[in-house]
């Protein structure tokens, strides 16, 4: 009897359970519409990119000339892209403090710094637009452009090797000079 | 048994070293009481004396020239000046500073700090000073002076990170802080980024050309209570030549 009573109790519970998970209806779902981006397969080339160990973006811009929607496309790509590669360096940052733990001297700290404001310009500048793709919308006469954006690391940490052989480490700051008597002569004139 | 006894003594002059940071060479927070003495500084894998070299020659003479980028928001500097001094008189200088004196200021790091000059026994009556017996200097509280025809800069870095770094910064903070004590060309930029909306900097450019000769450590004082490294520094007036100081002068 009680074995029985226990199998219906199971039964029972196992029966809601099915209840509750078939056939559940949301609640708005007449509400809503799902809209396909119309700049999917942008984001999936630029998805590609980024796999291949590049840093890439799409942009979008919209206007009532094609032109201008491809200007704004292309500055919110640059504008993306300098972020992405902000927080790249970020990233490399932080990965080197762990690394190397409190060794992180003061000047290379200051360069990984300044790498973020002063290389994403450089960055921003050898920047490849792959594609770009149009939409128009009939009623309202908007244009919407998209463009992807990327670099490729190459172009990258050579920005980087460079902004960092810029930099004077805090001991090389004090350096011979084979040309001091020029130097001396140039004293002369403060705008040499 | 001698092996033995090196060993041991070997290991407590090093576990002695571990606690030197509580304890500093007299030579090195007094050096203008031991005239003709360098501090060199090791670093990234060099030895002490490839410093002192250097700065034995920056002391005698060098040129100060370049610019220092300044942002105001993002609390960043792009530094480009250095400290020129004339190849020649490293060349004759190298190889010819013994080494009188050495410390560890970090154990773990392998850092050095080394006592060279031209004499080999030009360092005599040197002690070990407990940095709880120091008095606090007033000069720790200026930047920059002049008093008794001399010009003295005060340079200051925190001292949590590397200890040689610290006190290498300090050192130039305040070769830096007669310069700009005395004249500086700054200019101020307002730069907008255009890759983004409304997002602007002030940037602060100086610009550096200064000659300096003789320049002198006078003292370095360790502020263990508040870990920041002080050094006073200072040059002989007739000795700092600028354009900058003939332009300002003929206002």
């Amino acid at each position: 009897m009680k074995k029985i009573t226990l199998l219906m109790s199971v039964a029972a519970i196992g029966l809601l359970t099915l209840v509750g998970c078939g056939g559940h209806t949301p609640a708005v779902a007449d509400d809503l519409t799902e809209i396909a981006d119309p700049f999917q397969e942008l984001q999936d080339m630029a998805n590609g990119f980024i796999k291949d160990g590049n840093i890439a973006v799409v942009g979008v811009g919209t206007s009532t000339r094609q032109d201008i929607a491809r200007d704004k496309a292309r500055a919110s790509a640059q504008a993306k892209l300098a972020e992405s590669f902000e927080t790249k360096v970020e990233v490399l940052k932080k990965k080197f403090t762990e690394e190397l733990g409190s060794d992180m001297t003061n000047e290379l700290n200051e360069t990984f710094t300044n790498v973020i404001k002063t290389t994403s310009k450089t960055v921003l500048y050898g920047a490849i637009e792959n594609k770009a793709k149009y939409f128009k919308d009939n009623k309202t006469g908007m244009i919407s452009a998209g463009v992807v954006l990327y670099v490729s690391p190459d172009v990258m940490n050579q920005s980087l090797l460079d902004q960092m052989k810029n930099k004077p480490k805090l001991y090389e700051r004090f350096r011979a000079s084979e040309a001091y008597k020029e130097l001396e002569k140039e004293m002369e004139n403060y705008d040499q | 048994m001698k092996q033995r006894l090196y060993f041991f003594a070997i290991v407590l002059t090093q576990l002695t070293a571990v606690f030197a940071l509580n304890r500093y060479p007299d030579w090195f927070l007094h050096p203008l009481t031991y005239p003709g003495i360098v501090a060199g500084f090791s670093y990234d894998g060099e030895a002490p004396v490839t410093d002192a070299e250097r700065m034995y020659c920056v002391y005698q003479e060098c040129i100060v020239k370049g610019s220092l980028q300044q942002f105001r928001e993002y609390e960043q500097r792009d530094s480009d000046y250095y400290y020129n001094f004339d190849a020649d008189s490293l060349r004759a200088i190298h190889g010819k500073l013994y080494e009188l004196d050495s410390f560890y200021s970090s154990i773990l790091q392998g850092d050095m700090i080394s006592a060279f000059g031209l004499d080999s026994t030009g360092l005599q009556n040197s002690f070990v000073v407990e940095i709880d017996s120091l008095q606090r200097p007033d000069w720790i509280d200026e930047t920059f002076y002049s008093a008794a025809g001399y010009y003295y800069g005060v340079g200051m870095y925190t001292s949590r990170s590397n200890v040689n770094d610290a006190w290498k910064t300090a050192e130039e903070k305040a070769f830096f802080s007669i310069m700009s004590g005395l004249a500086l060309d700054i200019r101020s930029v307002l730069i907008t980024d255009t890759a983004r909306d409304s997002d602007y900097d002030r940037v602060s450019s100086i610009r550096l050309k200064y000659k300096l000769k003789g320049l002198e450590i006078v003292e370095r004082y360790p502020d263990t209570t508040n870990d920041i490294f002080y050094v006073l520094v200072r040059i002989e007036k007739q000795n700092v030549f600028s354009p900058l100081l003939k332009q300002s002068s003929g206002r």
